[in-house]
C-alpha cells in the first residue's frame, strides 16, 4: 500500500538538527537583532554596515550563519507538514512533502549562494 | 473517469474532525502553538537572511532597512517571534530530557535535572553570542 520512504530519516535528523538550533540560538538573535539594537538598548553600531560586512568575510562567521540560518527552515518545514495533516488537509496536486521540504532546500540553496558567492 | 481500471482503496477509518479541534483542550492548544513556534522561527531566519543579503547592496539600502526596524510593525513581530522562540526553547529542553535518558552507571539523572543543565548551557551561549557582538574586535 504504502512506498517506504528512505528518505524520512533525513527529514526528521533535519527537523531535530533544526530544533536544537532554533532552541539554542535563535531567541539571542531575536533579542539582539530585532529588539536590543532597534529599540536602542545597545549601540546600533555593533550590527553597522562596515562591521557586518567585516565579519561576513571571515569563514567562520559563514559557517556559524549557515548552522544558525539553514537546519531551522528544515524544522519548521518538518512541523508545518504534519500540522497541515492534522488541521485536516489532504494532499493535492503537488504533494506536500514536496512544497515543505522543496522550500526548506530552495532556502538552503539561497543562503548557500549568499554565504559563497555575495560576500 | 473509468473508475473499474483503479485498483479498489483499502477501506479506511477515517475519524471526521473539524480542523478547530485544537481548541477544545488546553494541552491541544498547548502542542499547536508549539508547531506555531517553528512558522515564526523560519519568518525570523528568513528577515535575517534577507538583512545580510542588503549589506551587499550598500551602506545606504542597510541602513535604512535597519531604522525601519525601528517601526511599531516589526517591533511586534519581533516581541511576538522572541516569545515564540522561547517557548521553543522551554519545550524543545523539556522534550529533550525524555528523549535522551542520562544515566551514569545505575543512577539515572531526573529529568528536571537533565532540562536544567541544558537550559543552563542555553544560557551561556546565549551571553556568548550576545558578548561576541556587543565587543568590539
Amino acid at each position: 500500500m504504502y512506498k517506504k520512504d528512505r528518505t524520512e530519516p533525513f527529514w526528521w535528523g533535519m527537523f531535530s538538527a533544526g530544533g536544537m538550533v532554533a532552541a539554542l540560538l535563535v531567541p539571542v538573535h531575536i533579542l539582539i537583532d530585532g529588539l536590543a539594537v532597534p529599540l536602542g538598548l545597545v549601540d546600533s553600531e555593533i550590527l553597522g554596515y562596515e562591521r557586518m560586512r567585516e565579519l561576513l568575510t571571515h569563514p567562520l562567521f559563514k559557517l556559524y550563519l549557515f548552522v544558525l540560518l539553514v537546519p531551522p527552515l528544515y524544522h519548521a518545514a518538518h512541523r508545518v507538514r504534519f500540522s497541515l495533516y492534522e488541521l485536516g488537509m489532504r494532499e493535492f496536486r503537488i504533494s506536500m512533502d514536496v512544497l515543505c521540504y522543496g522550500a526548506a532546500v530552495a532556502g538552503t540553496i539561497g543562503v548557500a549562494y549568499l554565504l559563497l558567492k555575495v560576500f | 473517469m473509468n473508475h473499474r481500471s483503479v485498483a479498489p482503496e483499502r477501506k479506511l477509518y477515517r475519524p471526521v474532525m473539524k480542523w478547530t479541534w485544537w481548541l477544545k483542550k488546553k494541552s491541544y492548544l498547548f502542542f499547536m502553538v508549539r508547531e506555531l513556534t517553528s512558522v515564526f522561527v523560519a519568518a525570523f531566519i528568513l528577515l535575517y537572511a534577507y538583512e545580510l543579503f542588503l549589506l551587499s547592496k550598500g551602506p545606504q539600502v542597510y541602513d535604512l532597512f535597519q531604522e525601519s526596524l525601528r517601526s511599531p510593525v516589526f517591533l511586534l513581530f519581533y516581541v511576538v517571534a522572541f516569545l515564540f522562540a522561547l517557548f521553543h526553547t522551554f519545550t524543545w529542553f523539556g522534550v529533550l530530557s525524555k528523549v535522551q535518558v542520562v544515566r551514569l552507571g545505575k543512577w539515572t539523572a531526573p529529568p528536571a535535572l537533565v532540562t536544567g543543565s541544558v537550559l543552563a548551557g542555553w544560557v551561556v551561549v546565549s551571553i556568548g553570542v550576545g558578548w561576541f557582538f556587543l565587543t568590539r574586535h
